[in-house]
């Protein structure tokens, strides 16, 4: 404020001379800012090439998951490798554009998100690399990362039915798809898809059973919804307790978490809640995971697949994976054993990669549909 | 007097550069508007845009008149009687706004939900309890209106905060009632003022994505993130933005031109401030019979359950470094709040000195980053900040600074919240312009003060009021911001907004409650200490 009332004031008086530095002035900001629009990544061409060592010993990660776990799991490969871990928490589809936006001038090394559409999207945008690790491969099962290598899951969770206890008979579930029956009729809550775990869902149908037969399901479980999608998964939940429907299509790791609530009348909720894997008979439960890759130009490549080797390895994937009550993905690691009360389940058996390459599509039968 | 501030003169000059400054990082989404259609386009027109554009407007004026009859009339109250506490009561009404409506949302949905506060009430009083479903419309008209009245209450105070006298004497002698001089006279006079609040308050819905999303209502901020997140079309995402905008900034030129002449301003060389009157007992009454019930609902019930949820989870929240982000979020505040404040009383004042059609252009571009989506915001800034590390490059490297020193800097956090929070000031500020009118200037530059003479000794008491608005407006904005930090912050940088949003982006609202209750207690201290600076004054 003085600084620019001062310019006013000297300009106001010495008139001519003044103005014309400030004429300069202007022009020259104006320049700046012209070529600062302007510029494309072409400018970057003739750059001094960028090291591609790792001798900083320093990991940069962009990631949508933000359980105080992952901190904490940071802070032990720090102590364990003394590579410091430095994040920028927020959400995929931003961390995505920010990713997009800084090109090879990026300072991350790994991008972390909590759904495989999103590693999907950001391996066709180029914007993560292949792995190149045998140990990582060896703790993660093939159907749990890309075919290409260019992502690895972290954690698995599935997309169940999750029923009334003392009003529902678990025999008279079946399938997702048996939920548009007639007997469901007014009986079925679901959240928005607006989120990210229906659409998912719904990808995973186009690809299992055809875009025209997945839009009919989705009509059929509007039809049977017992109320215009609110709320996140945990509502449904307390939703189909108190009576507004029998059914609720949930994560299962709300389940624990109602469980595991500080709030008393939650872990009552999840006590009454039975988890019902779907399709066990037919095509399987729809799993989708939270995973990673290598940034395309991430200058410490070395480093974030030592923490990658990490973080799915044996030792910490039981900490990764059960403070959040969710699957390892690590085949020598057991789940947690809330986990195991519920059984095992034949999961879907289909390339993780097309709940990214039918988001779009989903996203669009789902608003034909009519699922608010 | 106009020719020496016409043409060239360093006001001009420097508001210039802050228009520029806002209009550059735009010119990337400007673009959008003219770009070929994207592939969804169609999708989005058949499916999208019908239903939620008729949503967002029962929500925008839903909430848009609520606030603005609410609003006003706990401002006017308060500023034309003398109660005990006035200060107190002020900064009671002002404290709601440190609650981000999402986490009201939550709340409210915790109080009214299964097995949620009145439920527990209920139970424990042997009675059938009721379900009412919060999350709907209904409820989110309630929870925008209530959070986000402060908005009015602050804009239309700087205004209503010494009237001259004469308006309610030559009222009076005209022989209208005080009821007829509120109405026929302060009201009017105050459109500018209510409508700058009011402007504020729907910008604020219309941009909103977290509460209706959890309740599951579908606005136009749906449709531009289920373009962008769902669709992965950021380009048409961009452009139902873009559009948005041009609505909006159409909207408020034409409310401008209609206002046209109708400025009024309270100079006059006699002009002495009305006093504050002894309240009747009617108006005593229902005054605090709806601040009671205001200060409940936006208080008292939020801080209550966020303080039970705190209690239960206290155990499992991470409490490491808090100072340490207390302190960055405070610094980070007080910054973009000291920023926020000289632009706008650089294009306030232009604004007021010039009266050009340029002038009232700037004016306008000013509320550019405030009526734009955040998220949308932050893609621009980075695009422009990215560029110009590129441009600069050969001079970092003669410095032996880093390829990205301006990109994912906390300067480039600052810029962006700058950016955004320009219209909350400048709106407050404009408000204390119109008032003062340009005729103390003119007086003290005859008299022979430089400008800023003239803008120590005349200008600054006067503004004193707006920009104390300003500065609790924008500083607490800047405490509970989310979308523009999240995305756009350097590494290992936290503000007690982002930890909220650790915890309840991810169904965690009792751990999120510690921070968001921490968020209310140092707005309420901010809050405390920029009125004494008022007070301080008066004395």
């Amino acid at each position: 404020m003085i600084i620019s009332y001062t310019v006013f004031e000297n300009g106001y008086q010495l008139g001519g001379c003044m103005k014309k530095v400030i004429s300069l002035l202007i022009i020259a900001t104006m320049v700046f800012a012209m070529i600062g629009c302007g510029a494309t990544d072409e400018n970057n061409t003739n750059n001094v090439s960028l090291e591609v060592t790792d001798t900083e010993k320093v990991v940069n990660i962009y990631t949508d998951r933000h359980y105080d776990t992952d901190q904490a799991l940071y802070d032990t490969f720090t102590a364990e490798t003394g590579i410091q871990v430095n994040v920028v928490k927020a959400k995929s589809d931003e961390l995505l554009e920010r990713l997009k936006i800084e090109g090879e001038d990026t300072e991350a090394d790994l991008v972390v998100t909590s759904d495989v559409g999103r590693l999907y999207r950001a391996q066709t945008e180029g914007l993560i690399k292949p792995f190149v690790s045998e140990t990582l491969k060896n703790n993660v099962p093939e159907n749990l990362r890309s075919t290409e290598d260019f992502w690895t899951a972290l954690t698995v969770r599935a997309r169940v039915i999750a029923y009334v206890k003392d009003r529902v008979d678990p025999m008279a579930l079946s399938t997702y798809e048996a939920l548009t029956e007639e007997a469901w009729a007014g009986k079925v809550v679901v959240r928005s898809s607006t989120n990210i775990y229906n659409q998912s869902l719904m990808a995973s149908f186009i690809e299992l059973n055809g875009a025209d037969n997945a839009k009919a399901w989705a009509e059929g479980l509007v039809a049977n919804m017992a109320r215009v999608p609110e709320g996140n998964d945990r509502d449904q939940m307390k939703a189909i307790v108190a009576g507004e429907g029998d059914v609720a299509i949930v994560n299962t790791y709300y389940v624990g978490k109602l469980l595991n609530s500080s709030d008393e009348y939650e872990v009552e909720v999840g006590e009454k809640i039975g988890v019902f894997f779907p399709n066990q008979e037919t095509n399987g439960t729809h799993i989708n995971i939270s995973g990673a890759g290598l940034t395309k130009h991430g200058k410490n490549t070395g480093s974030a697949t030592l923490l990658l080797e990490y973080l799915t390895g044996e030792k910490a994937q039981s900490d990764y994976a059960n403070a959040n009550y969710e699957y390892p993905v690590n085949a020598n690691v057991e789940p947690s054993e809330l986990l195991q009360s519920w059984g095992t389940f034949k999961a879907q058996e289909i390339d993780l990669s097309v709940l990214g390459a039918f988001n779009a599509d989903a996203v669009k039968l789902l608003n034909e549909a009519g699922w608010k | 007097m106009k020719k020496i501030i016409k043409g060239f003169s360093p006001l001009f000059i420097t508001s210039s550069l802050i228009i520029l400054m806002i209009l550059l990082p735009t010119t990337t989404l400007i673009k959008e508007l003219f770009a070929e259609k994207g592939i969804h386009w169609d999708h989005i027109q058949n499916f999208l845009l019908t239903d939620y554009i008729t949503n967002t407007l029962i929500l925008v004026v839903g909430v848009g008149v609520i606030t603005s009859i609410i609003g006003t009339f706990f401002s006017f109250v308060l500023s034309h009687y003398e109660f005990k506490y006035n200060t107190w009561l002020f900064i009671l009404l002002f404290l709601p706004l440190a609650i981000p409506p999402y986490i009201a949302g939550y709340v409210y949905g915790g109080i009214f939900g299964y097995g949620g506060t009145i439920e527990k009430i209920m139970r424990s009083l042997d009675l059938t309890p009721f379900h009412i479903d919060f999350l709907s419309m209904g409820g989110a008209i309630f929870i925008f209106s209530v959070f986000l009245m402060p908005y009015v209450v602050l804009v239309t105070r700087s205004f209503f905060t010494k009237l001259p006298a004469s308006y309610f004497e030559s009222s009076r002698l005209l022989g209208k009632t005080s009821l007829q001089t509120i109405t026929k006279v302060i009201l009017p006079l105050s459109r500018g003022a209510i409508i700058g609040g009011t402007v504020l308050v729907v910008l604020e819905v219309l941009n909103d994505y977290g509460l209706v999303k959890y309740f599951g209502i579908q606005t136009f901020s749906t449709a531009i993130y289920t373009t962008w997140f769902g669709l992965g079309d950021i380009s048409s995402a961009i452009r139902l933005a873009m559009i948005l905008m041009v609505i909006v900034v159409v909207i408020l030129t034409s409310e401008h031109l209609l206002r046209g002449r109708k400025r009024v301003s309270q100079a006059r060389a006699t002009s002495k401030v009305n006093e504050k009157k002894k309240p009747s007992a009617l108006i005593k009454g229902l005054f605090f019979s709806t601040f009671s019930i205001y200060v409940t609902v936006s208080l008292i019930i939020p801080i209550a359950q966020l303080s039970v949820w705190s209690k239960m989870a206290l155990d499992r929240v991470v409490l490491r470094g808090l100072t340490e982000t207390i302190v960055e979020t405070v610094l980070l505040a007080s910054v973009v709040t000291v920023l926020v404040i000289v632009c706008g009383i650089v294009i306030g004042n232009f604004n007021r000195l010039i009266r050009t059609k340029l002038s009232k252009f700037y004016s306008r571009v000013v509320i550019i980053g405030y009526s734009i989506p955040a998220s949308i915001i932050a893609v621009a800034v980075m695009t422009f900040f990215i560029n110009t590390d590129r441009t600069f490059r050969p001079i970092y490297q003669v410095l032996g600074l880093k390829n990205t020193f301006l990109m994912g800097s906390i300067a480039m956090l600052i810029f962006a919240l700058t950016l955004r929070f320009m219209a909350i000031g400048f709106n407050s500020i404009e408000s204390g312009y119109n008032k003062m009118g340009i005729k103390y200037f003119e007086a003290s530059t005859l008299l022979g003060k430089n400008s800023l003479q003239t803008f120590i000794k005349v200008d600054l008491p006067m503004l004193k009021p707006a920009l104390v608005s300003a500065c609790i407006l924008t500083f607490v904005d800047v405490l509970k911001e989310l979308p523009l930090t999240l995305i756009l912050r350097p590494f290992n940088f936290d503000t007690l907004s982002t930890k909220v949003f650790t915890y309840a982006g991810d169904e965690m609202i009792h751990e999120a409650s510690v921070y968001a209750l921490i968020i209310i207690l140092i707005s309420a201290v901010a809050l405390v200490a920029l009125q004494s600076v008022l007070k301080e004054k008066k004395k």
